[in-house]
């Protein structure tokens, strides 16, 4: 029977161990090095190249929450209280009728004119979650009074809390018809992330902020 | 017949394989050596990093800041107020400041009976006895138009005049300047 010359039996086995078994080991110790590389060292090197991301993320957090604290530090409480009424009474978060009721009878009477009727323009009484748009409730109002009276009104609601916008404005000699839009805006934030930097209150805040004081100690 | 000597060949060979078997030796050891430098770099550069270190800072950070929680809320909601009052401010007409503009404008023998006043434009009934005086008020109007400080432009509407009793009255619409 004659012999396949490429035939792989026992024997060529043998020889072919016999003649390069001194390379098994370097060989198996290269292929072992070649694994460690692929499902060791990088993906240990990937890991250590996240966790300096990681570390360079956190330290920038330790920053901002030094600083966070910091600033919350040099803030006094009455002054913060009093900032967040005024500006809340200011741009309530929701729609403020009993708000807006006081501001018009207050109005009234610093500006020595009787009122007739007035309807509220409600619109929608929900708005969508992380709605942040400023919003409006409209409201139209007869006074009794010729324009000194009317402009008399309209200075004294200029200086009212909850803020507002006339639109239109309808003056007679006996009777004036005003529309007005008291603005209101949802929290636009749902949860606090202590690692945001604080925002503080800047220079025209302060303005404001006096501005906003001297219209409610007058009012 | 020709002689074949395979010693020569054979010695040759050999001495590849040695070679080859010195090279691999080599390349195993530096391997090996490769792989346990970069190991133990490796795990000394991850026991070495101070990133638990950090997270402990952080944590007690955050602990220490949620104490204050309603402190930063309130400060938030007043920027964030204030942010907005702003532009409100800043855009909104002063409406007693446009009357007064046109109260001073009129002169004493020229009234004005009645206005309409919306964001855009301001409509004038005003009556007189005198016409040269509704005259000057006009002309008053249509400079300050020019100007361009409180209105824009001035439309003469309509105009009435009863010559026998000296009284006239016309309708102005003017467009104020925005904002």
């Amino acid at each position: 029977m004659e012999r396949n010359p490429f035939a792989i039996d026992q024997e060529v086995i043998k020889t072919l161990y016999r003649r390069y078994r001194n390379f098994a080991v370097p060989v198996g110790i290269i292929v072992i090095c070649i694994l460690l590389v692929f499902f060791v060292i990088i993906p240990q090197f990937e890991n250590l190249q996240s966790m300096q991301k990681e570390e360079a993320e956190t330290r920038e957090k330790i920053a901002v929450l030094k600083e966070n604290a910091i600033m919350l530090g040099k803030i006094s409480d009455v002054t913060q209280n009093n900032e967040f009424r005024i500006a809340l009474k200011s741009l309530p978060v929701e729609k403020d009728f009993v708000g807006i009721l006081e501001a018009i009878s207050t109005t009234s009477q610093k500006a020595g004119v009787s009122i007739g009727d007035f309807s509220f323009q409600v619109g929608s009484v929900s708005f969508a979650k992380g709605e942040t748009q400023g919003t409006t409730i409209g409201l139209t109002i007869s006074i009794f009074g010729g324009i000194s009276e009317a402009r008399q009104f309209l200075t004294e609601l200029a200086k009212s809390m909850p803020i507002s916008e006339v639109k239109s404005a309808n003056i007679d000699p006996k009777t004036s018809g005003l529309s007005i839009q008291f603005h209101y805006r949802p929290i636009g934030f749902s949860a606090i992330d202590f690692t945001t930097p604080i925002k503080q209150t800047t220079k025209k805040d302060q303005e404001v902020i006096t501005l906003l004081s001297s219209w409610e100690s007058a009012f | 017949m020709r002689d074949i000597n395979l010693l020569p060949h054979r010695r040759a060979k050999s001495e590849q394989i040695r070679k080859a078997l010195k090279i691999m030796r080599i390349a195993s050891i530096a391997s090996l050596v490769f792989v346990l430098l970069i190991s133990v770099l490796l795990f000394y550069l991850q026991v070495r990093s101070p990133l638990s270190a950090l997270k402990k800072e952080e944590q007690s950070l955050m602990t220490s800041l949620t104490k204050t929680k309603e402190k930063i809320e309130k400060q938030a909601i007043t920027k964030d107020r204030l942010t907005a009052i702003m532009p409100i401010l800043a855009k909104r007409k002063d409406v007693s400041t446009v009357i007064d503009f046109f109260m001073q404008k009129a002169p004493n023998s020229v009234t004005i009976t009645g206005l309409t006043i919306t964001t855009e434009s301001v409509n004038l009934i005003v009556n007189g006895a005198s016409i040269t005086a509704i005259n000057h008020f006009l002309d008053e109007l249509i400079s300050e138009a020019a100007a361009k400080k409180v209105i824009s432009k001035v439309t003469l509407d309509n105009f009435t005049a009863d010559m026998k009793e000296s009284d006239y009255g016309f309708t102005i619409k003017t467009d104020l300047v925005k904002k």
